[in-house]
């Protein structure tokens, strides 16, 4: 082979190597993004010294191992995120004063308590009515504003869907480009990186199993084995709400036309936005529901005792929905003379009092907390929520690390360090200058030759 | 290890943004002066602090009834003082009525007295509180104890000796009110018409006064030690309010235990963490400007 060719193939290689150290200058800010490496290695020649140099390939430097750690990572910080965020929420309205049950309770009872020292003073009537309006509003605004998280889970849902959707399309198509780049022997690099991004994406909403072959085909599924993704084809996760609960829904997912029934844990933002409502909100409006019907019924049974102001038997003084007592819970249309607070008749006797006072120290059962005191039934809900919200928080941050060190990983393998691809131009410059140099060596080698004769 | 431009980046981000996030916590912390920025900084402490706020919200509410109780006993107290000053006017009167030696005119003088006497003793059985509530018709708060009738004095039938009963602690009420029989109301009106009668008439029944002074002094008696009983329920609901001061203020210092944040503490971690983001986002800056590209 001539020295010229030689040289020429050294310029070429080295101008390649320039390439994609330019390509991943271009390139350091782009997440995702795989650096890239020529290959040189020289051209064999069996009749003389070699035949140069080539770039045989431009690879992709990517661990598909630490990649699929990235993307459980990712499953885990969705769910960990979210139901910290959520828990937050939760831990926001218990924290705030309007909401708070124990308070409700503890003005009314006290009000109850005041009047003992005058059962007939119309200030100390009128006050037992206004602090079990006010407890009733309570357990109103503590509800709605359970209600309104709940549906908002159901709307966040709604939106992690059409994007699941969404992503699952892209990632069809770009499988398709990736294969039929593949089938031609080109690079797909690029894409890859891209694809891998939309499964990281994918893989916050929900747990997927990803199954990659080297020829760029793709197949994905759901937790419990629920096809997702065949290559080009992308299933359509579609949700239907509960009769009972439209805030509730049951999750399917429709592939080529059948369809498969989400089971119950779908991990990630999906999983823990099943978890908010069906291991939080859920009981905790069940436990207020009945709290709020209890302490309704409790008094309005001691009440039904006594005698009221007008020498007639008592009424009630809490009404609700038996289908939804906390959020309807009211007092009745009842005046302060109506309350039956006398045991006998006698307008200044207030043993009626006392009987709703002992209500205050009862037990009562309350799901999810047992036997219990109103208030203390309050409290064990609202600690309930600051320990678990503690608990998703740490739950956060330990996930948040690990996905930090994951990633730092790929990073490291990955991601382009601009000191070494300055290093780079600097060598393949040099080496490129220094071909250059051979051929004009060559060239003066063949003046010479020529002016010889 | 191969270090790329974004891990740096990442580790160094993540420095600040941890940094940032504890400042701001504490910066909550020290605008509100409360070491809770949230219940689950310490679900213990924030169930801790519900209960302690109940538990004060009932004293206080405690402390009120057993207030008014103490206002109603001093109400009951001004009462029974001016009945026992009228008991110890009716003795002199008595006294005098039972001593022979005095004129007719001295008699009627007597009678004007104690009919006087009378009204006012009637007028502080059928005595109210400010409430309107009859002070001594039990829990028949609307009904007067006494009525005239055609000069006629009537013992009210629905009038009752019943307590009532406040609620001065947990599981505890006290009894806040007297009844005609804790002022011996009935002998008081019957000894005063006996002595009236007898001291209006020509010829007095002497024995019969006596009886009725006699009646009198048991009268002064029972009054007194009603008094007594009077003074020894203040001293009860003063007691009990002392108790429940102390527990309110136990109960404020547990709080303030719970939640108070120490300044001592936050500006020492002021300090720290400024001086941990300050030297955080200098390294950032010298690192970052530290590249390879400059020598080319």
């Amino acid at each position: 082979m001539s020295i010229y060719n030689i040289a020429l193939s050294g310029v070429n290689a080295n101008r390649t190597s320039l390439n994609v150290a330019a390509q991943n200058i271009a390139n350091v800010n782009n997440e995702g993004y795989s650096r890239q490496q020529a290959v040189q290695s020289s051209i064999a020649d069996t009749n003389s010294v070699g035949g140069g140099v080539e770039v045989a390939n431009i690879s992709r430097v990517a661990d598909e191992f630490i990649i699929s750690q990235l993307r459980s990572s990712n499953t885990e910080l969705g769910n960990s995120s979210y139901s910290a965020e959520s828990l937050g929420q939760l831990e926001q309205i218990f924290s705030f004063d309007g909401f708070n049950i124990s308070t409700g309770l503890t003005q009314f009872f006290g009000g109850i308590s005041a009047a003992t020292s005058a059962p007939e003073s119309a200030a100390l009537r009128q006050q037992v009515l206004a602090d079990a309006q006010s407890l009733g509003d309570r357990f109103n605004g503590l509800s709605n504003a359970l209600l309104e998280q709940h549906a908002q889970i159901a709307s966040d849902r709604e939106t992690t869907l059409s994007n699941s959707n969404a992503l699952l399309e892209n990632i069809a198509s770009s499988s398709q480009a990736i294969i039929e780049l593949n089938a031609s022997g080109r690079d797909t690099g690029l894409l890859e990186d891209e694809r891998d991004l939309m499964l990281g994406e994918l893989s916050k909403m929900l747990k997927v199993n990803v199954n990659k072959e080297a020829d760029g085909s793709l197949q994905l599924s759901a937790a419990n084995g629920q096809p997702l993704l065949i290559n080009s084809t992308a299933a359509t996760l579609k949700s239907t709400p509960l009769a009972v609960d439209p805030s509730q829904a049951d999750i399917e997912v429709t592939f080529n036309g059948a369809l498969f029934p989400v089971s119950s844990d779908m991990g990630g933002e999906l999983g823990a936005m099943q978890a908010a409502q069906q291991e939080h909100i859920l009981p905790m409006l069940t436990a207020l529901n009945e709290m709020a019907a209890t302490v309704a019924d409790e008094v309005n049974k001691v009440l039904a005792a006594g005698i009221d102001f007008n020498g007639t038997p008592g009424q009630a003084l809490f009404s609700y929905e038996p289908a939804d007592p906390a959020r309807s819970l009211t007092i009745t249309s009842l005046n302060a003379n109506e309350l039956a607070f006398s045991s006998d008749g006698n307008l200044g006797d207030g043993g009626v009092l006392d009987d709703i006072l002992t209500i205050k120290q009862m037990d009562l059962p309350i799901s999810g907390l047992g036997s219990v005191t109103l208030s203390s039934a309050f409290s064990a809900l609202s600690g309930k929520v600051a320990i678990d919200s503690r608990q998703a928080q740490s739950n956060l941050e330990s996930h948040q690390e690990l996905f930090e060190q994951i990633q730092s990983a790929r990073d490291s393998l990955s991601a382009v360090n601009s000191d070494e691809e300055a290093a780079n131009l600097m060598i393949y410059v040099n080496a490129y200058e220094a071909n250059m140099k051979v051929l004009s060596t060559a060239n003066q080698m063949f003046n010479t030759l020529l002016s010889a004769f | 290890m191969r270090v790329s431009d974004s891990q740096s980046t990442q580790i160094m981000l993540s420095g600040m943004s941890k940094s940032n996030a504890e400042l701001s916590t504490l910066l909550q912390q020290m605008y509100s002066g409360e070491k809770l920025t949230k219940i689950s900084d310490d679900p213990t402490a924030s169930v801790k602090l519900l209960d302690l706020e109940q538990t004060k919200a009932e004293i206080t509410q405690y402390i009120d009834n057993a207030e008014n109780i103490k206002n109603q006993y001093q109400r009951y107290e001004v009462h029974t003082e001016s009945i026992e000053n009228g008991l110890q006017s009716a003795n002199e009167l008595l006294l005098w009525g039972l001593n022979g030696s005095m004129s007719e005119q001295d008699r009627v003088g007597i009678v004007i007295e104690l009919e006087s006497l009378k009204e006012s003793m009637l007028a502080t059985f059928n005595g109210k509180n400010s409430e309107g509530s009859y002070l001594f018709s039990g829990s028949a708060i609307d009904q007067a104890p006494y009525s005239m009738d055609a000069g006629d004095l009537i013992k009210n039938p629905d009038i009752n000796s019943n307590a009532r009963n406040t609620v001065i602690a947990d599981g505890i009420s006290m009894k806040s009110n007297l009844n005609i029989e804790d002022v011996d109301a009935e002998s008081i009106l019957t000894m005063l018409d006996t002595s009236i009668a007898e001291l209006g008439s020509a010829t007095p029944d002497m024995a019969a006064l006596q009886a009725a002074h006699d009646g009198l002094l048991s009268s002064i008696n029972k009054v007194s030690s009603t008094q007594a009983y009077i003074g020894s329920q203040i001293n009860r609901i003063e007691r009990t309010v002392g108790t429940h001061t102390d527990t309110q203020l136990f109960a404020q210092k547990l709080e303030g235990d719970l939640k108070d944040l120490s300044y001592d503490e936050a500006s020492l971690k002021l300090n720290s963490y400024i001086t941990a983001l300050e030297a955080t986002q200098k390294t950032f800056a010298q690192i970052s400007s530290l590249s390879l590209f400059n020598q080319l």
